[in-house]
């Protein structure tokens, strides 16, 4: 049995048959001007003679494919006819090219008589192309915006002022199929015959029949396939293409069981408040709301440390790694090492360009090694908690003016300590637990380092008679 | 001619007669024996990785699987503490408020809910059941907290709760697994063993991953959710005790001192390490990695997870009591050890089951102790980490396998004699503070009966990849290859919640 739509199927494997094959045709015409190829002259015949044929059924598969009904358009015919055309040039091409023929004689002319052919190959190509992966599929990636905003496949969703006012099919649904829907089922394709670009279209269904029924939407076609796991081979959007969110899914469940209305706005339709809260998200800040977190390690990159002395210090217990693998920022962590902390630091001086991120927490360090520690200049981070500093030290933390997160708790510092990190402007986080600050100074340490969060810690919980207690079944059995 | 012919034919077949089956089979060695490697190295595939990002991964990992390691890019994060109530906290008791549903207590369960869905010990028709305490807005945040937390209310602004974590098992085991390590099947890795992968260990004396348990029992899943799986077994959890020996089979036999001990595991060590060069097999560094571990721990140990050296307004801030087993002192010494490095620290607590079968498992009863257990620690926990500076890089997780129905179990299609919840698949709570998440957030909606989500639907991958993404890595780059494929914690599935992320 002769089964049409199979072979039409196949139209966009076979394509790629006579690309390549003519496209080497048209290359060993070029090659003859070199004296080494020119064994190959007498391939050139019969490789045209494979590569018109393999023409002429891509235009035989692709007649098929077009019957199947599920394509139309101006973009499907102009690639019908210059498919056509392209056949018809490389079968008069095959018998110009041929011993004897017109070309075979005159190699210069049979070399600009490949580049027509070659020309209407890329021509028919890229058109086809365009049918398959949308219009403008080549330029993408080179215009990050969206090029042709406009067109059904690269468009984006408008946010709406308000969903209550928003027309529920204009607005919203519309939308969504617009821009998740229509590349496949609109005026250049007709998948399953099915468009959804506007009413009556989707009032029509496709050739299975009609995929809304108004007031029904668990028994809508459209929905079903939606709804379906992304893994069955009926769901839509097909697994690769973009897939609609919850908000798309609830919008258009909602939107059929409430009449499937082309005109009204929502309110007029009629929503319940669980259904419209989801629908928000439509509304203007949330749907374009896009999160930008603030970077941890600084935009310029820095030159990457000696090797050796990274190994150097790993082998005495230095924990230090890049903190980001894309650049030469290095964090460390002492909290391995047998040798003091203060004569370590000086070993680490040649990472002054790389350190950002120190912690020393619980180690042995002294004032000696704050000293050390100011070589630094591009601290970020810095936790020299449960230390041995004291105000003395302090004094050298004043260089350090990048310094954004600085943890003191449990060190033996005062308030004249704290009077060194003035200068640090961006400084955001300080830590103050358990140091030798005087309750009657906090009120200046706090307006000192006003734009910092300072944690006094010192947390308590009250005792509550239930933290104890243990309930017990009092019921009788 | 003929009979010369007739000769040497008689020649060939007395020689072929000598070649026996065993002549084959030592012709075959080999092919045999290449086919053998291939599959073995298959199963192992360390050094040869196709994808980028494991191999980077093993190439830094070199000799040593413990060394501190970096991530895709940088950290939030640089460890997670991760409560798991085991059995499955009410959601609807603790932080979903459903005034809705209290209406319609005592009503029967409308079909429409009941149709096409599997219930653990729910059968026939069931009541509604309404929330069994109060619920009241706390924080500049105005989150929703439960009266039968009276603490946590504290750190209101310090939390972001997940009120719609969906999950599709029912079953303790299952639900465990798959929020631990995956799958709701046995054989892969836990969330734990894969940070230990990717980071190593900080610490050069402790474990990566630490895992506590308290509550009488371990998690139904068992030892599973803390396994290493098909990775190499030095990432598996270490289990940890807080009364008695903390690890077990830790100390030295009696009679031999700290340096014949030292000297054997050298001796060991060197023995293993000219296996490694000739097969190569990462178990073998594994098994370097973890005699030297646990010597190491030898002396590392006792002293992190003694928590009698702390001060008492410590104690009295988490409402611990040296030498017992409980989930406060597991808490505090999750903090000890979130401070010397420790990457993972896992702690499990049983007893959250609340069928009302008994009156431990019932909302009344048992829940109201389990939250009092928790409720001071959990709270503490924040609090203490905040004030040494820790919260910002530390990530706390709390949450259970599952949450618990909108309506009153009736196992067997009859009346509980104790009020409880079935196990419920389709939304729960969790929250999760510090290491960049945001403060005082709640994040998704559930319907008015707490049923189901009906805004931000959050999967148990996107949990996952948001842990790992706070840890610095992408969920689909850290990857170990097994059996001829690349695997992940997330498998196919999971995004992060960027919505959380501050």
């Amino acid at each position: 049995m002769f089964n049409a739509s199979l072979i039409g199927n196949l139209h966009p494997a076979i394509v790629h048959l006579p690309i390549g094959i003519l496209v080497l045709a048209g290359l060993l015409e070029w090659l003859m001007l070199f004296r080494r190829f020119r064994s190959g002259a007498p391939l050139i015949p019969l490789i045209t003679a494979i590569g018109a044929l393999t023409a002429i059924l891509a235009c035989i598969t692709g007649l098929l494919l077009e019957s199947s009904g599920e394509y139309d358009g101006d973009a499907v015919t102009r690639h019908k006819w210059s498919g056509l055309i392209t056949a018809l040039i490389a079968s008069t091409y095959f018998v110009a090219r041929r011993k004897g023929g017109l070309l075979g004689m005159f190699p210069n002319r049979a070399r600009l008589g490949s580049l027509v052919m070659l020309a209407s190959v890329s021509i028919t190509g890229h058109w086809g192309g365009d049918l398959t992966h949308g219009s403008g599929f080549l330029w993408k990636g080179m215009y990050p915006t969206g090029k042709d905003g406009s067109e059904s496949n690269g468009s984006t969703f408008r946010p709406v002022a308000d969903v209550l006012q928003a027309k529920a099919y204009q607005d919203l649904v519309g939308q969504v199929m617009t821009t998740k829907c229509v590349s496949c089922h609109g005026p250049s394709k007709q998948k399953g015959g099915l468009r959804l670009d506007d009413q009556s279209q989707i009032l029509n269904g496709g050739k299975n029949g009609i995929v809304i029924t108004p007031g029904f939407a668990a028994n809508s076609e459209l929905l079903k396939r939606l709804l379906l796991p992304p893994e069955d081979e009926h769901h839509m959007p097909p697994k690769e293409k973009p897939q609609l969110s919850l908000q798309d899914r609830t919008l258009i469940e909602w939107w059929i069981s409430k009449g499937a209305d082309f005109n009204k706005t929502v309110k007029e339709i009629g929503i319940d408040d669980s259904t419209l809260s989801i629908l928000r998200i439509y509304q203007g800040e949330q749907a374009t709301a896009s999160h930008t977190y603030e970077p941890l390690v600084p935009e310029e990159n820095v030159p990457d440390a000696d090797p050796a002395l990274l190994e150097k210090l790993r082998t005495q217990g230095v924990v230090i790694l890049p903190i980001d693998p894309a650049k030469g920022y290095l964090m460390a962590n002492l909290i391995n090492v047998s040798r003091p902390v203060d004569s370590i630091l000086i070993d680490m001086q040649p990472l002054s360009d790389q350190l950002i991120w120190l912690k020393l927490s619980g180690s042995d360090l002294t004032d000696a090694g704050c000293k050390q520690i100011s070589g630094f200049r591009r601290l970020i981070r810095l936790q020299v908690d449960q230390t041995r500093i004291t105000d003395a030290g302090m004094a050298e933390f004043s260089k350090l003016i990048s310094l954004e997160r600085l943890n003191l708790a449990g060190d033996s510092i005062t308030f004249q300590g704290l009077l060194h990190l003035k200068a640090m402007k961006s400084l955001s986080t300080l830590n103050i637990w358990n140091t030798r600050i005087s309750n009657e100074d906090m009120p200046e340490v706090f307006s000192l380092l006003s734009s910092a969060k300072i944690d006094t810690g010192g947390y308590k919980l009250p005792f509550l008679d239930t933290d104890t207690m243990i309930m017990k079944d009092t019921r009788k059995k | 001619m003929d009979a010369m012919e007739k000769l040497s034919r008689e020649a060939l077949h007395r020689q072929l007669e000598l070649t026996t089956r065993r002549h084959f089979l030592r012709e075959c060695r080999t092919g045999i024996g290449m086919m053998g490697l291939g599959s073995l190295l298959a199963g192992c595939d360390w050094l040869g990785g196709k994808n980028q990002a494991a191999s980077s991964m093993s190439h830094a990992i070199g000799s040593n699987p413990m060394s501190p390691r970096t991530p895709h890019f940088a950290p939030r994060a640089r460890s997670v503490i991760y409560l798991h109530m085991a059995g499955a906290p009410s959601q609807l008791e603790l932080f979903d408020f459903k005034p809705e549903l209290a209406k319609l207590n005592g009503q029967e369960c409308p079909p429409s809910l009941l149709e096409g869905k599997k219930f653990a010990f729910i059968r026939g028709v069931p009541k509604m059941l309404g929330p069994q305490t109060g619920f009241r807005q706390y924080g500049e945040s105005g989150i929703w907290l439960s009266d039968l937390l009276p603490h946590f209310r504290q750190v209101a602004d310090d939390v972001t709760v997940i009120k719609t974590v969906n999950t599709d098992q029912f079953n303790h085991g299952p639900a465990q697994l798959l929020m631990h390590c995956g799958t709701p099947r046995l054989g892969r890795p836990s969330m734990g063993a894969w940070v230990s992968y990717g980071l190593g260990s900080e610490n050069s004396n402790l474990p990566g991953f630490i895992v506590l348990t308290s509550g009488g029992k371990n998690p139904d899943a068992g030892k599973s959710v803390w396994g290493s799986g098909f990775l190499p077994s030095v990432y598996q959890g270490v289990q940890c005790r807080s009364e008695g020996e903390p690890v077990l089979f830790l100390e030295d036999p009696e009679g031999m001192d700290r340096d014949l001990r030292k000297a054997t595991i050298e001796s060991i060590g060197e023995i293993n390490r000219l296996t490694h060069e000739q097969i190569g097999d990462p178990e073998t560094l594994s098994r370097i990695a973890q005699y030297e571990m646990a010597y190491k721990m030898q002396t590392a140990v006792p002293e992190v997870m003694n928590i009698n050296d702390e001060p008492s307004h410590i104690h009295e801030l988490y409402g611990t009591e040296p030498g017992k087993t409980s989930l406060a002192n597991n808490i505090l010494l999750a903090r000890k050890l979130v401070e010397k490095g420790v990457r993972f620290v896992q702690i499990f607590d049983w007893g959250w089951d609340t069928h009302g079968t008994g009156p431990d498992g019932s909302l009344d009863i048992g829940l109201v102790n389990k939250t009092r257990q928790v409720d001071r620690a959990m709270t503490a926990l924040i609090l203490d980490l905040k004030q040494r500076g820790l919260l910002d890089e530390t990530l706390v997780v709390w949450g259970g396998e599952f949450g618990r129905t909108p309506m009153q179990e009736n196992r067997e299609g009859k009346q509980n004699p104790y009020t409880g919840r079935d196990h419920h698949s389709e939304a729960f709570c969790m929250w999760m503070a510090g290491g960049g998440i945001k403060k005082g957030h709640s994040h998704g909606e559930t319907d008015e009966i707490g049923y189901s989500a009906v805004k931000d639907k959050v999967s148990v991958y996107d949990i996952q990849a948001t842990i790992l993404n706070q840890l610095g890595f992408d969920h689909e780059k850290l990857t170990y290859d097994f059996q001829g494929r690349p695997f992940r914690l997330t498998d196919v599935h999971g995004s992060v919640i960027q919505d959380i992320i501050s």
